[in-house]
C-alpha cells in the first residue's frame, strides 16, 4: 500500500513539478499513473522512492514513512527506472547478485529465482556478459529480474514496457496480474493507454503536477457520461487544463 | 557541403569545449586556472630564459633560425603522436558517431568537421611548443609586422600535416584490420603505450639532458651537422621548414613564397584527406560501438560460485573496485598508478650511469638511524601525495554519474554506501604502499621496523587522504557527464584533494624537521596526529557528508 498525502515538489524555486497531490494504492490492485510527457509523474515516482525528497506532505510504504524511515520503507518495494542503463561494466549476475546482497536475500532463494527468471525472461545466455552488451530490451530486463529477485510487496514500475519484446510484454503483465491478486501492490506509470485500460484496477490522470482525475476506468465514463475509450477521455481531461 | 562542414565543426566545439555552469561555477573554475598559472609562472620564466640564451648562442654562428625549425618540427612530431590517439578517439570513439551516421552527411563532411575539431585541440600542444620559441624569436630579432602575420598563420595551420598524416594512417587501419575493434581494450592498450611513453621520456632525459641543456651544448650538437636529431626529425615533416623559412625570412619576398607554398601543402593534404575520407570512413566506422559478448549460458557451478552472498558494505566495495578495474579511464588514472609510482621515482636513478653506487649510498642514508624520522616522515608523505592524486575518493560520487539515483532507492544506509568508496580507496593506496615498500626493500634493503612504521603511518594518511576526497567530492560531485573521462580527468575534486593533503603534508615535515624528532617519535607523533584527524574525519563524514549525500538531487 502506497499513500501519498499534501505531497509538493518544486524545482528551481518556480516550476511546481507536482502540486499538492495526494493519492491511496490499496493492497491487491494495479494502479496505473497517467500523464503526458512533463506531467509530472516521474517526478512523483522519484519522490515515492526516496530519490526526490518532497517540499511538502507525507510518503508512505506499507505504513513506513520514506523520510523518517527510509531503509525499512525502501526495504517494500522494488522500483524499475525509466532508464535501465544501470552499472554498464557489471555482468548480469553480478547485477543480480550485488541487488540480492542488498536486499538480504537468502543464497537458496537467490539460486532459484535468478534461474527461474531468467528462463521466462529468455536471459540465461546473457547472464555471463556485461550488460553494457545488452539491447535496450534486455537491460529492461535484467532490471526488472533484479527487482524481482528480492520478491517485494509493492512494485514501482516506471514505463516498465518500454522496450520489451511482445512475450516479455505478456510475462510482465501476467506477473503485475498475479503480483496483485495475492494480495500486493503494483504502482505503475505508463503512455500506452491501451495496456493501462486493459490491466488496470485504477488509474490516476495527473497533468501539470495535479491530479485531474482518480478512480476505476468505468468511473470516469460515468463522469464523462459516455462510453468512451480511455485515450479519448484522457485527451479531452488533459486538453481541457490548457 | 561548406555550410554542413562548418555547421557540424560548431556544434563539435561546442559540445567538446561547453564550460559546465554558469556565474559562480564558473569564476572558481577561472580562479583555479589563474593560481595554476600562476604555479608554473616560475617555469615559464626559467624555460624563457634558457631559450633567450640559446638565440644568443645561435646567433653569434648565425644559425638562430634553427631555433624556430626545430620548435615546428618537434611540435609536429608531438602533434603527430598525440593525433594518431585523438583521431582514433574523436573520428571513431567518440559517442557523437552514432548519432551522425544516420544523418544525410557526407563522409567528408563528418570527418572534415571532426578534423577541424582536432586541429583546435592541437593548437593546445602547439602552445605549449610553439609560442615560447616564436615569441623570443620575434622579440630577440625585432621581427616585424610580417613576421608576426605570418607566425600566427603558421601556428594556425601547423597541426593540418601532421594530423594528415596521423588520419592516413589510421583511417586503412581501421578500415581494412579489425584493428582497435574491442573499444575497451584499446583503450587500455593504448594507455599503457603512453606510459611506456612517458618512462621513455623520463629515461631520456636522465641520460641526455644533464649533458646538452646548456647553451653551449646545445651550439655543439648544431655545429656537429647533419645528423643531428633535427635533421632526422626534420627529414620526417619537410613542410615544416617551409613555415620556418616564411618568418626567417619575414621581410622579404623569400618569406611570402614560403608562407605560400606552406599553405599550399597544407590544403593538399587536407584534400587528401577528404578523399581517403570519402572512402575508408564509413565501412570502418560502422559497428565499432558493438561490444562483443558470448552470450553463453552459465552452468550450474559458474552460477553457484557467482550468487555467494556478502554484507552489504562488502557488495558496495565489490561493486565499486569491479567499476574501478574495468573502466579503462578508471583503471589507467586511479587504479595502476598506485602501483607504478614507485617505479617512475627510481627510475631516473636507474638511468644513471653510476646507478650502483648511486642507489648504495642512499641505502645508506636511509639506514642511518640518525635519519630514521625524516626517512619515514618522507615515505609518508610520499604516500599521502600519491593516495591523495589517485582520484579514487575525490571522484567517488562523481563517477556514479546518472547512476546515482540507484544509491538512493536501494536499501542501504547512505553511510555504508560511502564507507564502501572510502575502503575502495584506502584499499588502493595500500596497494600502492605495498609497492612502495616492496621496492625500497629490494633496492635499499630498509629493515623490518621502518618496513612496519611506514605501513601503519602510510595506513593512517591513505585512510585521511580518502576521508577528504571523499568529504570534497560529496560537497560538489560532478555527476552531469556523457563520457567517463570527464568524470575523472576534468573533475577539479582531485585537484582540491590533493591541494589540501599537499598542505597537510607540508605541515607534517615542517613539524618533523622543526622539532628534530627521531624515528620513534616521528611514528609516534604521524600516528597520534592523523589518527586523531581520521577520527574527525570519519565522525564528519558519518553526520555532514551523510546529510549533503541525500540533498543531492540528480
Amino acid at each position: 500500500m502506497i499513500v501519498l498525502e499534501n505531497v509538493s515538489k518544486t524545482y528551481g524555486g518556480t516550476v511546481k513539478a507536482v502540486d499538492n497531490i495526494s493519492l491511496t494504492v490499496n493492497n491487491g490492485e494495479i494502479f496505473g499513473f497517467l500523464g503526458p510527457n512533463g506531467a509530472g509523474k516521474t517526478t512523483t515516482i522519484k519522490m515515492i522512492t526516496g530519490i526526490l525528497s518532497p517540499d511538502s506532505g507525507t510518503i508512505t510504504v506499507n505504513g513506513k514513512d520514506i523520510r523518517k524511515e527510509p531503509i525499512e520503507a525502501k526495504k517494500q518495494f522494488g522500483y524499475v527506472p525509466d532508464d535501465p542503463n544501470v552499472f554498464l561494466r557489471l555482468k548480469g549476475i553480478e547485477y543480480l547478485n550485488f541487488m540480492a546482497d542488498i536486499y538480504s536475500v537468502s543464497p537458496g532463494d537467490r539460486k532459484q529465482r535468478i534461474e527461474n527468471l531468467a528462463r521466462r525472461f529468455e536471459m540465461e545466455s546473457a547472464l555471463g556478459d556485461r550488460i553494457q552488451s545488452y539491447s535496450h530490451g534486455m537491460r529492461q530486463k535484467i532490471v526488472l529480474m533484479g527487482v524481482l529477485i528480492h520478491d517485494p510487496s509493492v512494485w514501482i514500475l516506471d514505463e516498465p514496457m518500454m522496450g520489451l519484446d511482445p512475450k516479455s510484454s505478456f510475462i510482465l503483465k501476467e506477473m503485475m496480474r498475479e503480483h496483485a491478486d495475492s494480495g500486493k501492490t503494483v504502482f505503475f506509470s505508463t503512455h500506452v493507454l491501451d495496456v493501462a485500460e486493459k490491466i488496470c484496477d485504477r488509474v490516476a490522470i495527473i497533468n501539470k503536477g495535479k491530479i485531474l482525475f482518480c478512480g476505476r476506468i468505468e468511473e470516469m465514463k460515468e463522469q464523462f457520461k459516455r462510453n468512451e475509450s480511455l485515450e479519448k477521455m484522457f485527451l479531452e481531461l488533459t486538453e481541457n487544463e490548457e | 557541403m561548406k555550410s554542413n562542414l562548418f555547421i557540424l565543426t560548431k556544434v563539435q566545439l561546442k559540445t567538446g569545449l561547453s564550460v559546465q555552469g554558469r556565474g559562480r561555477k564558473n569564476r572558481s573554475a577561472l580562479l583555479i586556472f589563474g593560481l595554476i598559472a600562476v604555479a608554473f609562472l616560475p617555469l615559464i620564466i626559467e624555460i624563457v630564459k634558457f631559450l633567450s640564451d640559446a638565440y644568443n648562442a645561435l646567433e653569434r654562428i648565425g644559425q638562430q633560425g634553427v631555433l624556430l625549425s626545430l620548435s615546428f618540427t618537434i611540435s609536429s612530431l608531438v602533434i603527430f603522436l598525440f593525433g594518431i590517439f585523438y583521431v582514433l578517439n574523436i573520428f571513431y570513439f567518440a559517442n557523437d558517431v552514432e548519432s551522425l551516421l544516420p544523418l544525410p552527411l557526407k563522409p567528408g563532411e563528418i570527418l572534415g568537421a571532426k578534423f577541424l575539431v582536432t586541429v583546435f585541440y592541437e593548437y593546445l600542444t602547439g602552445i605549449a611548443f610553439v609560442l615560447p620559441i616564436v615569441a623570443v624569436y620575434g622579440v630577440k630579432s625585432g621581427g616585424g609586422v610580417l613576421f608576426w602575420l605570418y607566425a600566427v598563420l603558421a601556428f594556425l595551420l601547423l597541426p593540418v600535416i601532421p594530423l594528415a598524416l596521423a588520419s592516413y594512417i589510421i583511417l586503412p587501419l581501421m578500415r581494412f584490420t579489425g584493428f582497435a575493434k574491442n573499444k575497451d581494450r584499446f583503450r587500455l592498450v593504448g594507455g599503457i603505450f603512453a606510459l611506456v611513453l612517458a618512462f621513455g621520456y623520463s629515461y631520456l632525459n636522465q641520460k641526455f639532458v644533464g649533458s646538452t641543456l646548456t647553451s653551449e651544448g646545445l651550439q655543439d650538437l648544431f655545429l656537429k651537422g647533419n645528423n643531428s636529431l633535427v635533421g632526422i626529425v626534420s627529414r620526417i615533416f619537410p613542410t615544416s621548414r617551409f613555415a620556418a623559412e616564411s618568418l626567417v625570412n619575414a621581410s622579404n619576398i623569400s618569406g611570402l613564397t614560403n608562407m605560400a607554398l606552406f599553405f599550399l601543402v597544407c590544403a593538399l593534404a587536407f584534400v587528401l584527406f577528404l578523399y581517403l575520407g570519402e572512402a575508408l570512413y564509413f565501412q570502418g566506422v560502422m559497428g565499432i560501438s558493438e561490444t562483443s559478448a558470448r552470450r553463453r549460458k552459465l552452468t550450474s557451478d559458474e552460477l553457484d560460485k557467482n550468487i555467494s552472498s556478502k554484507s552489504v558494505l562488502m557488495t558496495c566495495l565489490l561493486k565499486e573496485l569491479r567499476i574501478l578495474f574495468r573502466t579503462p579511464v578508471y583503471f589507467l588514472n586511479c587504479v595502476i598508478m598506485n602501483f607504478l609510482y614507485p617505479l617512475f621515482l627510481i627510475f631516473p636513478f636507474l638511468a644513471q650511469s653510476s646507478a650502483g653506487s648511486l642507489m648504495g649510498e642512499l641505502g645508506h642514508i636511509i639506514n642511518n638511524e640518525k635519519f630514521g624520522g625524516y626517512v619515514l616522515v618522507g615515505a609518508f608523505t610520499l604516500i599521502l601525495l600519491v593516495s591523495s592524486n589517485n582520484g579514487i575518493t575525490s571522484t567517488a560520487i562523481s563517477r556514479e554519474g546518472s547512476n546515482l539515483y540507484i544509491s538512493k532507492y536501494i536499501p542501504a544506509k547512505y553511510s555504508t554506501q560511502i564507507m564502501a568508496k572510502v575502503l575502495s580507496g584506502v584499499l588502493l593506496s595500500a596497494g600502492g604502499i605495498l609497492s612502495l615498500l616492496l621496492i625500497s626493500a629490494i633496492l635499499f634493503k630498509i629493515n623490518a621496523a621502518m618496513m612496519f612504521a611506514i605501513l601503519v603511518t602510510g595506513l593512517a594518511g591513505a585512510l585521511f587522504t580518502a576521508f577528504v576526497g571523499i568529504m570534497i567530492d560529496i560537497i560538489r560531485p560532478k555527476l552531469n557527464w556523457d563520457n567517463e573521462q570527464k568524470a575523472v580527468k576534468q573533475n577539479f575534486n582531485m585537484l582540491f584533494t590533493a591541494l589540501i593533503c599537499l598542505a597537510a603534508a607540508g605541515v607534517t615535515i615542517f613539524g618533523v624537521i622543526r622539532l628534530k624528532l627521531g624515528f620513534a617519535e616521528t611514528l609516534a607523533a604521524i600516528l597520534i596526529l592523523y589518527g586523531l584527524l581520521d577520527i574527525l574525519m570519519y565522525y564528519l563524514v558519518k553526520t555532514a557528508g551523510v546529510k549533503r549525500f541525500s540533498e543531492i538531487e540528480t
